[in-house]
C-alpha cells in the first residue's frame, strides 16, 4: 500500500459528530501514499461525504490528528492545504458558478493570486487534461450532465500541480455510459492522489488500486480493490452488493 | 414551462447578451457602473413636474440601445412587472394633486397628472439605464467596478451571492412546481394547503444548495475579492465614454437643451 512512498494523507484516530455523542466516523486511521487512488465504499450513511468533507477542512470540529501533505489539518492551513488538495462535489451544479466554463475554471488559480494570463493557461492545461477544451467558451447552464462534472474536475485541477490531490464524491452518480468511461479515463489519466468514494463499484474496480469501506463508523476493510470485490458475503454484511459484471466473472 | 423556469430562462438570456463581446460589452466596468450611477443621481434630481428636463435624459438608453445592440422591445417586456407597479403608484397622484395646470387638447391637465407622468418616466429611465448595465456587464464585473469604489467587501459579496442563490432557488422552485404538477395533473396553481410545505421545502433545498456553493467558492480561495478577465477596449477609451457621457448627461440636466434646439429652429 506504498509504504515506501512519503504519505501526503495521514490520519490518526479520526472521530466526527454532526451532533454530541453520535459519532459518524469514529477511530478512523489511514495513512495514503503520494499517487495512490483509493475507492472509499460503503453503504448509505457510511460517512464517505462527511470523510472527504473532513478532509478538505469543510468539517472542522473534527478530534484526532490529521495531516495533509505535512500540514496539520486546521484553519491557519487550509490555505496551503487547498491550494493541493481539492474537492469536486457530488452535484457539479453546485461547483459551477461562473458564467463560461473557462471562467470557472480560472476561478481558483485568480483567487490564488495568478496572472489573468497565468490563470487562463491554467485554465486551458486543465480544460485539455479532462479533454474538454472544445467548450472553454461554453456557457455552463448549457452543459451535459457529464461535461460538468468534467467541468468540475477541470476547476480543481487547475489549482494544482500535477501530483496534486483530489477528492471525488460519488464522481459516477447520474452520467451515462459514454460520459462514465470517459470519466474512468480521465481519472486514470491523473498522476495525483485520488480518493473516490462511491456506491459505483465498477467505477472504483476500473479506477483505484486500493480500497476503503467505511461502515459502523469505522474502516473495516483496507486493502486491494479486486480482493474485497471478490467477497460477496463480506460486502453484503456492509450493506452493498456485488455489481453484476463480478458475478458474471466468477 | 413553469414561472421558475421561465425566470431562469431570463437571467441567462441577460447573462449571454452581457458576453457578447460588443464595443459596450468591453468597456471597462467601472467606467459603466460609474455613469449608469451618475445617470441615476442626474434622472432622480429632477423636480415632480419637470417633465421637459427629464425628457432630455431619454437620450442615454436610446443610444446605447442602438450601440449594444440590445432590443427595446425586449427591454420593455421585462420592465412590465415594474412598470405596472409604478403605474398603480402613480395612479394616486392625480386624486390627491389637483391643482390645475392648463388644458390640452380640450383635457384639464392637473399637477397630479403631470407628476404621475414624471414619476413613470424617472423610473422607466431608471429602470432602462440599469437593465442596460445588466445586459453589458456581468455581475462579476459590477462587483468588481463596486470594490474599486470601495464598497465594502461584505456588502458585495453578499450582492453576489443573493444573485448566485436567486437562480438556485428559482431552478429548486421550478423542479418542485415540476414535481408537483405531474402528480396533481388537472389542477390549476397549487392547492393552498401544499403551499406552506412547499415553501418550507424550497427555502430548505435553496439553503443546501447555497451552501454547497460557498464552500465550493471557498475551498478554491474565494476570500471576497473580485478579478476582471477578458478583453476591454484600452483604458483610455473606457475613460472618454465615461467622462463623455458624464459630460453629455450634465449638459441635459442643467441645460434646456430642447428649448435651445426648439429656439435655433424657430429663429
Amino acid at each position: 500500500m506504498g509504504q515506501n512512498v512519503e504519505p501526503v494523507i495521514e490520519i490518526e484516530d479520526m472521530r466526527f459528530c454532526y451532533r454530541e455523542g453520535r459519532y459518524v466516523l469514529d477511530g478512523v486511521d489511514l495513512s495514503v501514499a503520494k499517487g495512490e487512488s483509493v475507492g472509499i465504499i460503503g453503504g448509505n450513511g457510511a460517512g464517505k461525504s462527511t470523510f472527504l468533507k473532513i478532509l478538505v477542512g469543510l468539517l472542522p470540529d473534527y478530534e484526532g490528528r490529521i495531516r495533509i501533505e505535512g500540514f496539520l489539518l486546521e484553519k491557519k492551513n487550509y490555505s496551503a492545504i487547498r491550494r493541493s488538495m481539492g474537492y469536486v462535489f457530488q452535484d457539479s451544479d453546485s461547483q459551477l458558478f461562473m458564467n463560461t466554463v473557462e471562467e470557472d475554471v480560472a476561478f481558483g488559480p485568480m483567487n490564488y493570486g495568478f496572472s489573468e494570463r497565468e490563470a487562463k493557461e491554467a485554465a486551458l492545461r486543465a480544460l485539455k487534461r479532462t479533454n474538454i477544451a472544445d467548450l472553454a467558451d461554453r456557457h455552463v447552464y448549457r452543459l451535459s450532465g457529464g461535461e460538468k462534472k468534467l467541468a468540475a474536475i477541470a476547476g480543481i485541477l487547475a489549482l494544482q500541480q500535477e501530483e496534486g490531490i483530489i477528492l471525488m464524491d460519488e464522481p459516477s452518480a447520474s452520467l451515462d455510459p459514454a460520459n462514465r468511461e470517459n470519466l474512468i479515463r480521465v481519472v486514470r489519466e491523473l498522476k495525483g492522489t485520488r480518493l473516490l468514494a462511491s456506491h459505483d463499484l465498477d467505477f472504483i474496480y476500473d479506477t483505484c488500486e486500493r480500497t476503503i469501506l467505511l461502515s459502523d463508523r469505522k474502516i473495516v476493510y483496507d486493502g486491494d480493490t479486486k480482493e474485497i470485490l471478490r467477497d460477496r458475503e463480506f460486502l453484503e454484511k456492509n450493506g452493498l452488493r456485488l455489481p453484476l459484471s463480478f458475478r458474471f466473472q466468477r | 414551462m413553469t414561472g421558475p423556469g421561465r425566470a431562469i430562462r431570463e437571467i441567462h438570456s441577460l447573462e449571454d447578451l452581457a458576453e457578447r463581446g460588443t464595443f459596450l460589452c468591453r468597456i471597462h466596468p467601472l467606467a459603466k457602473v460609474l455613469v449608469t450611477i451618475w445617470y441615476l443621481i442626474l434622472v432622480m434630481s429632477f423636480g415632480k413636474y419637470d417633465i421637459e428636463g427629464l425628457w432630455g435624459m431619454s437620450i442615454y438608453p436610446v443610444i446605447l440601445m442602438i450601440l449594444g445592440d440590445i432590443s427595446a422591445g425586449e427591454a420593455i417586456r421585462r420592465m412590465r412587472p415594474i412598470l405596472l407597479m409604478v403605474c398603480l403608484v402613480g395612479l394616486a397622484n392625480p386624486l390627491f394633486d389637483r391643482e390645475l395646470l392648463g388644458t390640452f387638447g380640450g383635457m384639464k391637465i392637473t399637477s397630479g397628472m403631470l407628476s404621475m407622468v414624471t414619476l413613470f418616466f424617472k423610473t422607466v429611465f431608471a429602470v432602462a439605464a440599469a437593465y442596460i448595465l445588466m445586459a453589458t456587464t456581468t455581475m462579476e464585473q459590477i462587483c468588481y467596478a463596486l470594490r474599486k469604489l470601495h464598497v465594502p467587501q461584505i456588502l458585495v459579496t453578499v450582492l453576489l451571492l443573493i444573485y448566485r442563490y436567486l437562480v438556485m432557488m428559482l431552478k429548486e422552485a421550478d423542479r418542485i412546481m415540476q414535481a408537483y404538477r405531474l402528480r396533481a395533473p388537472g389542477e390549476r396553481g397549487i392547492r393552498k394547503d401544499a403551499w406552506g410545505p412547499l415553501a418550507g421545502q424550497m427555502l430548505l433545498r435553496s439553503m443546501d444548495r447555497a451552501q454547497a456553493v460557498y464552500e465550493s467558492m471557498t475551498l478554491r480561495g474565494f476570500r471576497g475579492e473580485f478579478f476582471l478577465r477578458g478583453r476591454f477596449v484600452p483604458p483610455r477609451r473606457s475613460a472618454f465614454y465615461g467622462i463623455g457621457w458624464a459630460a453629455i448627461l450634465a449638459v441635459f440636466r442643467f441645460l434646456p437643451v430642447f428649448r435651445i434646439v426648439g429656439s435655433v429652429f424657430i429663429s
